[in-house]
């Protein structure tokens, strides 16, 4: 008699509330909202989980039983129990939005959109458990490596540094990854696509030099005789992952934020600069990268628009990246002060900025990838002892590239790239020159970020 | 004698069956026509309450796309949405005018950019196009408020959206001549000639549709002929109207440009007629699933039709008012057929709903009968 009850009070319908309940226990009601598309749907749809709502809570009391209540259809016994069961698990869940409802096809009536929801109790599975993944402190990686006998290093030697150094690679591939799916706002934008593979080959590159340091064991699971003495390892290497990160971190920053001196016309060069610092990029003159920057005011009618370019270059006059602005993100009529407005508007405007930021990281990049900035070292071509080996000598420098030299004068000067800061290179420079020149070789003096120079 | 007797007997046989022998009267498909150079005039849909049962025919370019592909939002709507629009920018051309004579130099210096405006506002209004506009001014000193009052961070926000890019270029093309007969008492009498171009910016191609022909407009449409006689001295301007002045020539002009425009608008109603489905028919009154969205206009004349399996079936004829998505309407009169009873029988006792499989749909006739009255 009490289920009979309560199967009255279940299935008792309120005048608004309109439920019906279908013979396997199925609870289904329309809901209509005004207007068209998915605003109104959405509506429509949270119109109706809110009338099943309050019409599961209603049948909480039985005593509520008026005289427009009514059987739709009966029901049989177990759909009946299986109501009374899954009852708080549909309160909680419609709540909190994670009942699967079934929602009809959108119909329209007049100025609003309809929706049949209906929820099916038998439906209703136990909740997901969610897994959390154990972070791990290591990486382990199997990776090959080959290598040809050079330099006094056996080939063996050569294949298993390649193989760590892949290790790492691969590693810093799977952080950078992380990195950019966990979150967007790293100290530099890991963005879209092709940038973020150059990325992660740049620090791979970058890293795995010190490979030493990350790689905490490893083991050699096979060797292959390759041709011309070459040598192939399969190695499994396990990468520990917090210096990693710290040290590929360390390297980004250092990509993100180098110290520049702005070249332009005024006022564009006080904009610029305050740009700057507010995207904590360090302005200053004595700085080794230089962004050249240029404004023009162009009419279009009787309204004006601006072009602004901007050059990240080095002190050699190498070009590492452009930004052009879009002159039709704003016109404004011809004034005294139209191309102060522009400018200001052209720089608070987000995407302008962010195309800004990001042409400045890609040159900053550039000058990494390319092995460091460009410094010029000038030494009196008569202290040259040898001047035949200077090349060699600077060629063998830990991170020199791109050596060049030419007489300038009373001077040899030796052009290269250095991966570090200036006073690194110079301590270098003073150790390996030594053999090649002269006693009476002056100390290196530092003139600026990009001339160093013996006297 | 005999002999001449039986001659002349031959002969006429001879000619008889030579008779019979020629050729059937050939058919004919054509007939000559004369073009005419009458000034154009609109043509504007009858009231729903003045139709007779024979009127009640299918308009042309009546569509049975529903809805059910529509995102409701504007600007991602897909091509098979009916709502979908395109987007237009707006030119408006007058070929220049070269030469002297009479009244020639004050013609030449008109300025049509405000003519582009009221084309661009007034085509804007029949909501058969989304325009963008060409009022560069306008938006620039609206940016340059915003920038005054908002700020640069307000003013950059607002300026990440772009403007529209236009699908279509719609054109008008127009050509101005002045006749006058050289004497001394003489009229003006100025003819302006309007064809629209849709191009395709990007492929050059003129698009066939909507074909709103050619619409001539003369000045005694507009100004009476008194007011543009005139006297000259020695070809010199005496007295009447100042056909050298540009100020007086360019106001005949623009109202002949304005009253281009309005038969440009009636033209482009019933080549692009707004079509809805019809949800639901209660007695005589109908429920479309399309209003203003869709360019139903105020006042509506609307045919309603069923649509089978590729035919359509006349039902009545209607006069739909809009609200924003849908519309209402009442049909004024069914059409005698056995299919308007039908449904009108359905309809008598509650709601129809048409089914999926014989749908009902209503399309405009053209121009609603107020609206010349109303909107020029």
């Amino acid at each position: 008699m009490i289920k009979k009850l309560g199967l009255l009070a279940l299935c008792s319908l309120s005048a608004q509330a309109q439920v019906d309940v279908l013979a396997d226990g199925t609870l289904q009601t329309q809901a209509c909202a005004y207007g068209r598309g998915s605003t109104a749907i959405s509506g429509a749809k949270a119109q109706a989980s809110a009338e099943l709502i309050s019409f599961i809570k209603g049948n909480k009391s039985l005593t509520t039983q008026g005289a427009q209540q009514h059987l739709t259809s009966r029901l049989d016994d177990d759909a009946a129990s299986l109501y009374e069961q899954q009852r708080t698990t549909m309160m909680e869940g419609l709540s909190a939005g994670a009942v699967p409802l079934n929602y009809s096809t959108p119909t329209l009536s007049g100025n609003d959109t309809c929706m049949t929801v209906s929820l099916n109790p038998q439906e209703l599975g136990e909740p997901l458990q969610q897994n959390w993944q154990q972070t791990t402190q290591n990486f382990s990686v199997t990776v090959i490596g080959q290598g040809w006998k050079k330099e006094g290093k056996t080939a063996l030697t050569i294949a298993e540094q390649d193989a760590l150094q892949r290790a790492v690679s691969q590693v810093v591939g799977v952080w950078l990854t992380q990195q950019h799916t966990q979150s967007s706002s790293t100290s530099m934008s890991i963005a879209e696509g092709n940038e973020s593979t150059s990325m992660q080959e740049l620090i791979g590159q970058q890293l795995s030099s010190h490979s030493e340091g990350l790689v905490k064991e490893w083991q050699t699971l096979q060797t292959k005789e390759l041709k011309n003495g070459g040598v192939e390892v399969t190695i499994l290497a396990v990468v520990e992952k917090a210096p990693l990160i710290q040290k590929a971190s360390k390297l980004l920053s250092m990509i993100g934020s180098p110290r520049v001196q702005v070249v332009a016309p005024e006022p564009l060069k006080t904009e610029l600069k305050v740009w700057l610092n507010e995207q904590g990029i360090e302005v200053g003159n004595a700085a080794s990268l230089a962004i050249y920057a240029k404004s023009t005011v162009i009419s279009r009618g009787n309204n004006r628009q601006l072009y602004l370019t901007a050059d990240v270059r080095d002190l050699a006059g190498n070009i590492y990246g452009q930004w052009k602005n879009d002159p039709s993100f704003m016109s404004l009529p011809k004034g005294p002060y139209v191309e102060k407005d522009l400018m200001a508007v052209h720089l608070a405007s987000e995407s302008q900025s962010k195309a800004l930021h990001s042409t400045l990281n890609n040159a900053f990049t550039q000058v990494v990838a390319r092995g460091g900035l460009v410094r010029e070292v000038m030494l009196p071509s008569n202290k040259l002892t040898q001047p035949e080996k200077l090349h060699d000598v600077l060629s063998t420098l830990g991170g020199v590239s791109d050596v060049s030299i030419h007489r300038q004068q009373k001077y040899t000067v030796a052009s290269l790239r250095f991966k570090g800061d200036t006073g690194e290179l110079a301590n270098a420079l003073d150790q390996a020159l030594m053999t090649i020149t002269a006693k009476n070789l002056s100390k290196i003096t530092v003139e600026d970020d990009f001339t160093l120079r013996y006297k | 004698m005999k002999l001449v007797k039986n001659l002349t007997l031959s002969a006429l046989t001879i000619a008889l069956l030579a008779g019979c022998n020629t050729s059937p009267k050939q058919g004919s498909t054509t007939q000559s026509g004369t073009v005419s150079n009458n000034a154009s005039n609109t043509v504007i849909a009858k009231s729903a309450y003045e139709f007779k049962d024979a009127d009640i025919v299918m308009p042309a370019y009546f569509d049975t796309q529903g809805l059910e592909r529509c995102t409701f939002d504007i600007n991602s709507e897909i091509d098979s949405c009916p709502l979908k629009k395109p987007i237009v920018r707006m030119y408006f051309d007058l070929a220049g005018v070269s030469g002297s004579g009479i009244g020639v130099d004050a013609m030449r210096e008109f300025d049509n950019q405000n003519l582009l405006l009221m084309l661009e506002n007034q085509f804007a209004g029949i909501n058969r196009f989304r325009i963008v506009t060409r009022d560069d001014d306008a938006i620039s000193k609206e940016q340059q408020l915003i920038l005054q009052q908002q700020g640069v961070a307000t003013a950059a926000k607002r300026a990440e959206v772009k403007a529209l890019i236009p699908d279509f270029v719609v054109k008008i093309d127009s050509l101005r001549t002045l006749k006058t007969e050289g004497a001394i008492t003489d009229w003006a009498d100025y003819t302006l000639e309007l064809t629209t171009g849709v191009i395709n910016p990007q492929t050059r191609e003129k698009l066939s549709h909507p074909n709103l022909g050619k619409i001539r407009v003369k000045s005694e449409d507009v100004r009476d002929r008194s007011e543009l006689k005139f006297t000259t001295v020695s070809g010199r301007y005496a007295a009447g109207f100042h056909f050298d002045q540009s100020a007086h020539v360019n106001a005949v002009l623009s109202d002949m440009g304005s009253r281009g425009i309005d038969i440009l608008l009636t033209r482009m109603l019933s080549e692009m007629p707004a079509t809805a489905q019809v949800l639901g028919i209660k007695g005589n009154k109908i429920s479309l699933d399309r209003g203003q969205n869709a360019g139903v206009l105020p006042n509506e004349t609307m045919i309603i039709f069923s649509y089978e399996a590729g035919f359509v079936e006349p039902l009545g004829v209607a006069n739909v008012n809009p609200s924003r998505s849908s519309a209402n309407g009442e049909i004024i009169r069914w059409k005698d057929s056995r299919a308007a009873d039908d449904v009108k029988n359905k309809a008598e006792n509650g709601i129809y709903r048409p089914s999926n499989v014989a749908k009902i749909f209503a399309v405009s006739v053209g121009t609603p009968a107020d609206f010349l009255e109303n909107r020029t």
